[in-house]
């Protein structure tokens, strides 16, 4: 099972996460851009966008003389899986619980 | 609209919720089932044996509910509910657990505000 507490922790962060959802529901940006819309400084931008990549919930790639970075969701469905697993110990917990009525 | 991720499972027992209940909080029938310890008194201690997990109970409705927060060290912290309801002859026991300290939000505050 994979821990989501990096995933977790990297969105913990209010800032960080309106970075992330920015490029999430308004599609790939530039540093800069990020910086232009958001109300946090250039520099700020740029640390955030670092952290997310090394969580893996950004990609960056090189367009001209700009690095653009897009959204990944990929390690929120493995926060959904560990959710799943959080569930399936339930069920087996409920089912020894019913098993001690017997 | 915001989506705090959680789980919840349920099972009847076929017993009373008296009965169902005295197996959420006597330790003895707590850990055979749950593997979980829980001394169930608000600001009472859970822990799981052999596993370091700090764990607090937050609420105890006696008969009816309990409610602790834990996490693994490191890990994230989690909340779990577990709430009894007669059904019947038989007792509906409900887990919920939900993480803590995530959170996906439809609109993001910071985002809307620069909009």
């Amino acid at each position: 099972m994979t821990d989501p507490q990096p995933v977790l922790a990297a969105l913990a962060d209010p800032t960080r996460r309106a970075v992330f959802e920015r490029l999430n529901f308004g599609g790939p940006a530039s540093a800069s851009r990020l910086a232009s819309e958001l109300p946090v400084s250039r520099q700020a931008i740029a640390k955030h966008l670092h952290h997310l990549d090394s969580v893996g919930l950004v990609d960056r790639s090189e367009q001209g003389r700009e690095v653009v970075y897009e959204a990944r969701v990929d390690p929120l469905l493995e926060v959904t899986d560990w959710l799943e697993g959080v569930g399936k110990d339930w069920e087996t917990r409920l089912s020894k619980l019913r098993d001690t009525f017997d | 609209m915001e989506e705090l991720p959680q789980i919840e499972r349920s099972i009847r027992v076929p017993a009373p919720p008296d009965e169902a209940w005295e197996r959420i909080v006597d330790g003895r029938w707590a850990e055979e089932w749950m593997g979980v310890e829980i001394e169930p008194r608000r600001g009472g201690k859970v822990s799981v044996p052999d596993r370091d997990v700090i764990g607090t109970v937050e609420e105890v409705v006696p008969g009816e509910s309990i409610t602790w927060s834990w996490r693994e060290v490191e890990g994230d912290p989690s909340q779990v509910t577990i709430e009894i309801t007669r059904d019947g002859e038989g007792t509906d026991v409900t887990v919920t657990e939900r993480l803590l300290e995530y959170r996906i939000t439809g609109m993001p505050p910071m985002f809307s505000m620069a909009a």
